[in-house]
């Protein structure tokens, strides 16, 4: 993630600009401490974003931890361990899968986009038997129905097509 | 008082109390191992019932409840990085990491058997304060509540890990999620831009799941294999019985975390995010082993989770002695007390006594019954730290939206939780703390209030009062001390060699 770093501090520090500069249009009371914590956060993700362009500021200012510096340095070491090329590419995977469960709540709803979620992942990202890919969502299905439609009685999201 | 302490024991050992307590803990075990499904829910769902029961029946059935929740949180926050209920957050970040070594039974018995002390912590201290209850009560005042906040806030810095800059990034996007929502003081709308979903703020459930839940779930995927990172070998008793062992074996910091939860939970209004955040910074400070914090350091998950527990205690006395509730299941316990009869406030001091004894000690055994049953299912549900990754990944992605989206049944929880995934993965992979963001979501609204409340009572110079000054001292000694300690033990070293 070589530019992962640097495309984060500058959203945050966007993020920061855009919570100040909304942050004056408030009165005085409820502006207070949004721009108590705002004003700083703008200088913060700022420094951030330019000492990230220069490997040994960066380097000296990631040095100045308290207490957990160690800590870091063992995470550190065993994630170089794990490295994998590909890693990046599979992680984000995760998240285009997440946002086809999104989809799939949105237009099906909870209940049954959930458990078609979960039997178009094991069948296609993983390419699981039919008898795991077809009892782990009819098990999801029941759980749901017992817990929050019969025990509990919870509305849940009933989707765009059935709303 | 001796004879009222022993009516309420009575009282509270019927067949009848005993199994409506047990049925509580039950349904509280369910409510709190699944993310979204909080302790107010499970007290809100068992309400009605106690319409026309006696009183300790009636409490025991979700003081009950309420005390499950608060174990059970821990559930879910160890085997899938996502706490069961907002007062679990620290424990994932221990929890987990102990389950990824194979040690989930281990990490389950150690918050089963430290919730149990803690709370057992927290019925002696609702018992010594009886006496002293309401004095003590009115002599604190929204000065002190915003200094042991402001105190949370400094646990940024802590939990911050290598780069303090960054630390304070993620502590300060915390606080400016947490100002979303209505202003406290004019309720004005801030940050909102039209959407009356933003109006009551961000909950912490989808914050929790996207920080801390999805990013796990992609690097399981990208990793392979299982949560635990070694295989599954023999029983896993050896384990629970080792869990058991070093609970006791950390009697400091177990009572390090079991104090300050009981402080945070007599101070009303903070709730127990706060002590579980307290305990665990504080334990990351002075714990002899915190460079093993973050990487599934006992101290890491005892301090939080004695902390929940023992918290309860001290919320009871707020509630009972001034009719305070010291946080939002108070506020509903606080609600049944009134259905059944009971009223809080000094009766409950003097005639209703019985009835204060009995509610202690539902108190210390629904901590022990939780426990007991805690311990006898570890080894199963410690089991699921072994299944494969195709089992796992679409069904904690399920679990986390359906819990998001269960914190107030609001779609929009649903995606937010995937944006903030999205970040939290960012911040994972690009050196970013993000315990500290969640320190400011919970601390930034507190803060703000009583800060506003103090400035308005007392003017500019309120911490100058004596408790205020105090607690100030206090809190200076309890934080410098160690690292005192450290920077004189390394000063000794280097004469030395």
């Amino acid at each position: 993630m070589k530019w992962g770093g640097k495309i984060l501090n500058i959203a945050l520090f966007l993020f920061a600009l855009g919570y100040v500069w909304q942050g004056f249009s408030y009165s005085r009371t409820p502006r207070l401490f949004p721009l108590m914590v705002g004003i700083p956060m703008l200088f913060l993700t700022g420094f951030q974003t330019v000492i990230d362009f220069f490997p040994h500021l960066s380097k000296k200012y990631a040095e100045m931890g308290t207490l957990d510096a160690e800590m870091l340095a063992g995470r550190a070491k065993s994630e170089v361990k794990e490295e994998d090329p590909k890693r990046t590419q599979k992680e984000l995977e995760a998240f285009l899968w997440l946002g086809l469960a999104v989809a799939l709540i949105m237009i099906l709803g909870i209940f049954w986009g959930i458990p078609l979620f979960i039997f178009v992942f094991l069948k296609l990202r993983y390419a699981r038997g039919w008898v795991l890919s077809l009892s782990l969502p009819l098990g999801t299905l029941l759980v749901m129905y017992i817990l929050f439609i019969k025990v509990f009685q919870i509305p849940l999201y009933k989707g765009l097509l059935l709303e | 008082m001796i004879d009222a302490a022993l009516e309420g024991m009575a009282m509270l050992f019927t067949i009848k109390s005993m199994l409506f307590m047990f049925l509580g803990i039950s349904v509280g075990m369910v409510f709190g191992a699944i993310p979204g499904l909080s302790g107010q829910t499970a007290l809100a769902v068992l309400l009605p019932f106690v319409l026309g029961m006696e009183p300790v029946t009636a409490m025991a059935l979700l003081l009950g409840a309420h005390v499950a929740v608060e174990y059970a949180g821990s559930i879910s926050a160890i085997l899938i990085n996502t706490p069961g209920t907002g007062q679990a957050i620290a424990t994932c970040w221990d929890g987990y990491p102990m389950a990824q070594k194979g040690e989930a039974a281990r990490a389950l018995s150690i918050s089963a058997t430290s919730s149990a002390l803690g709370g057992l912590f927290g019925f002696v201290v609702l018992v010594a304060f009886i006496p002293i209850m309401k004095i003590t009560l009115m002599a604190l005042a929204s000065p002190e509540y915003f200094i042991t906040a402001f105190v949370g806030l400094a646990f940024i810095v802590v939990l911050g890990g290598g780069s303090l800059i960054k630390a304070l990034i993620s502590g300060g996007i915390g606080l400016m999620i947490a100002f979303i929502g209505l202003d406290p003081m004019t309720s004005v709308p801030r940050f909102t831009f039209g959407q009356l979903y933003l109006w009551d703020g961000i909950s912490l459930i989808p914050i929790v799941v996207g920080l801390f839940a999805f990013p796990e779930v992609a690097m399981l995927m990208a990793k392979g294999g299982s949560i635990s990172r070694i295989e599954l070998k023999g029983s896993q008793w050896g384990l629970i019985w080792q869990g058991i062992k070093d609970t006791f074996q950390h009697w400091g910091i177990l009572l390090q975390g079991s104090a300050v939860g009981a402080v945070i939970g007599v101070l009303p209004g903070l709730g127990g995010t706060v002590a579980n955040l307290a305990a665990y910074g504080l334990a990351a400070n002075t714990s002899k082993e915190k460079d093993q914090f973050g990487q599934g350091a006992v101290d890491g998950i005892i301090a939080p989770e004695s902390a929940n527990n023992s918290k309860e205690g001290g919320d009871l006395i707020p509630t009972i002695a001034l009719g305070i509730p010291g946080g939002a299941g108070m506020a509903i316990l606080l609600g049944a007390f009134v259905m059944v009869g009971l009223t809080p406030g000094p009766d409950m001091l003097t005639t209703g006594l019985k009835y204060t004894f009995a509610i202690a000690w539902i108190l210390a055994v629904a901590n022990l019954l939780t426990t007991a049953i805690g311990l006898l299912f570890c080894a199963p549900i410690a089991r699921l730290s072994f299944l494969p990754v195709y089992v796992l990944a679409p069904t904690i992605m399920a679990v986390c939206l359906v819990g998001a989206y269960l914190d107030g049944n609001e779609i929009e929880n649903v995606f937010l939780a995937v944006g903030l995934g999205f970040l939290g993965y960012m911040m994972r992979r690009t050196g970013y703390p993000r315990a500290p963001l969640i320190i400011g979501v919970v601390l930034g609204g507190i803060v703000e209030r009583y800060l506003h409340m103090s400035l308005k009572l007392y003017g500019g110079l309120f911490f100058l009062r004596p408790i205020s000054m105090f607690l100030i001292a206090i809190i200076v000694l309890t934080i410098a001390a160690p690292v005192i300690y450290r920077k004189r033990m390394k000063a000794a070293a280097g004469v030395t060699r």
